[in-house]
């Protein structure tokens, strides 16, 4: 596994583009990584992760994939320093059960609605309001083996903010996510669900940026 | 009649182009609206906000829009205190999200009545009212009058030929050494026919600013190339 940090050149035309458009940004990170043949999408073959965060000057992205991503083909001027890549072994070594840690995780927080009669088709809505989305990551958790622990005001140690609206087009189809980011804590419970989810990340759209769970040692021991 | 076009240069610090706002969350689209535009026109030649002829005469110019720098997304957290509540008893904090462009840069051209096109070339530059773009405080950053802005050519030729007004050096450098087959191509936003293939719909087409009512008017996206030609040739900047 591998990980890598872009620091990304906000003047550049390129990152422009594909800021305004998350098809595009899909299309540069894939860029590193050789063709796939076969049935499996080539994101999902790579195990392919990223995200795009917002810095006090402009952006980091950070990239996520079992292969080892060459990143000669990026424009010239995408990026202010070379990319840095580092493996992810001592992250994955650090997943014991019962470990405390804090993450950041963008997520594409989602739910059905309710069928529409005689139509029979659900539609997928973004979460907007914080309480729905800390019970879609606790569901979520539920699944992936982690909880989210009380912080000290008895509330969930977790704290989801608002991003704006991702737009794309691809193929004349327009692409809408309406993410959430989640800072916080999570106490692992079960290492072996919870290194799958760390390698083939959470929820939906995660060829536009969502679903990388990255970790960092707890900020309050 | 014959077609004539007007090219201007949206370029400032923020803009805001709002199309789906109500109450707290203040959207902002990619590139400027048809409302927008048409407000921003009305109040160069100091057309009351009521007068809803002056309103469908501009909203009736085609436009087109080629986006010369995308802008980056910014949102803003933003309070407002002391707002007396609606019954008149106390006061509270009014918090909203504001969403705008940072650094955008557009070419916006009009086609339609020379008369009209030969009006607001003259206006623009001496506006009857302040112009700004999408809200009060976000002022242009230089003349909205390009060097080639009263044309004979449809919208279409001028969004495909006319100059880029980026001026930042290094990126016109990094974009003249590149051959022009590696270049990424500007995104342009036309007015078309709701039957045009990929037309997308946008309920931004003014139909009266005081009362804020629309409708729905039709735009293609789609790309152009950033030539040489319109690189090299003149000077990026505005008249």
């Amino acid at each position: 596994m591998f990980l890598t940090k872009l620091t990304v050149n906000v003047r550049s035309r390129e990152f422009r583009r594909d800021f305004a458009n998350i098809h595009d940004l899909h299309r540069t990170v894939m860029s590193a990584y050789p063709d796939t043949d076969g049935d499996i999408p080539a994101r999902q073959a790579h195990g392919v992760l990223w995200r795009l965060d917002p810095t006090h000057i402009g952006y980091t992205a950070y990239i996520q994939s079992h292969t080892n991503p060459t990143w000669i083909k990026l424009p010239r001027d995408y990026t202010t320093t070379t990319p840095e890549v580092r493996p992810l072994q001592p992250v994955l070594d650090a997943i014991t059960p019962g470990r405390k840690l804090s993450f950041r995780l963008l997520a594409n927080a989602t739910q059905d609605t309710r069928p529409i009669p005689l139509k029979g088709k659900t539609r997928r809505v973004a979460h907007h309001q914080p309480d729905d989305q800390i019970t879609w990551l606790i569901r979520k958790g539920e699944q992936h083996g982690f909880v989210i622990p009380t912080a000290r005001d008895g509330q969930p140690d977790v704290n989801p903010s608002p991003v704006p609206r991702m737009t794309g087009h691809k193929d004349n189809t327009t692409i809408t996510i309406d993410p959430v980011r989640f800072d916080g804590h999570l106490i692992i419970t079960d290492h072996i669900a919870f290194t799958h989810a760390l390698t083939t990340g959470i929820g939906r759209a995660k060829a536009y940026g969502c679903g990388l769970l990255t970790l960092a040692p707890p900020r309050n021991t | 009649m014959t077609t004539a076009s007007l090219a201007l240069c949206f370029d400032a610090p923020l803009q805001s182009w709002g199309t789906r706002s109500r109450g707290i969350i203040r959207d902002t689209t990619r590139e400027p609206t048809k409302s927008g535009v048409v407000g921003l026109l009305a109040a160069a030649l100091g057309k009351h906000r009521g007068d809803d002829e002056a309103t469908e005469a501009l909203a009736n110019l085609h436009m087109a829009v080629r986006v010369d720098r995308e802008g980056i997304l910014e949102r803003d957290y933003h309070t407002t205190q002391n707002v007396p509540t609606t019954e008149g008893k106390g006061h509270r904090t009014v918090v909203s999200e504001r969403y705008y462009l940072a650094d955008a840069l557009f070419l916006v051209v009009l086609e339609g009545d020379p008369a009209l096109l030969q009006e607001l070339h003259d206006r623009v530059d001496r506006p009857h009212w302040p112009l700004f773009f999408g809200r009060r405080a976000f002022v242009p950053a230089r003349p909205l009058l390009t060097r080639e802005a009263l044309s004979e050519q449809p919208a279409a030729d001028v969004i495909a030929t006319h100059s880029w007004l980026e001026i930042d050096v290094d990126v016109r450098n990094t974009e003249r050494l590149r051959p022009a087959t590696d270049r990424a191509p500007l995104r342009t936003v036309t007015d078309c026919t709701p039957t045009t293939p990929g037309a997308e719909p946008r309920h931004d087409h003014p139909v009266s600013i005081a009362q804020r009512t629309f409708r729905t008017r039709h735009v293609l996206v789609a790309d152009t190339d950033l030539t040489d030609e319109m690189i090299r040739t003149g000077e990026t900047s505005c008249s």
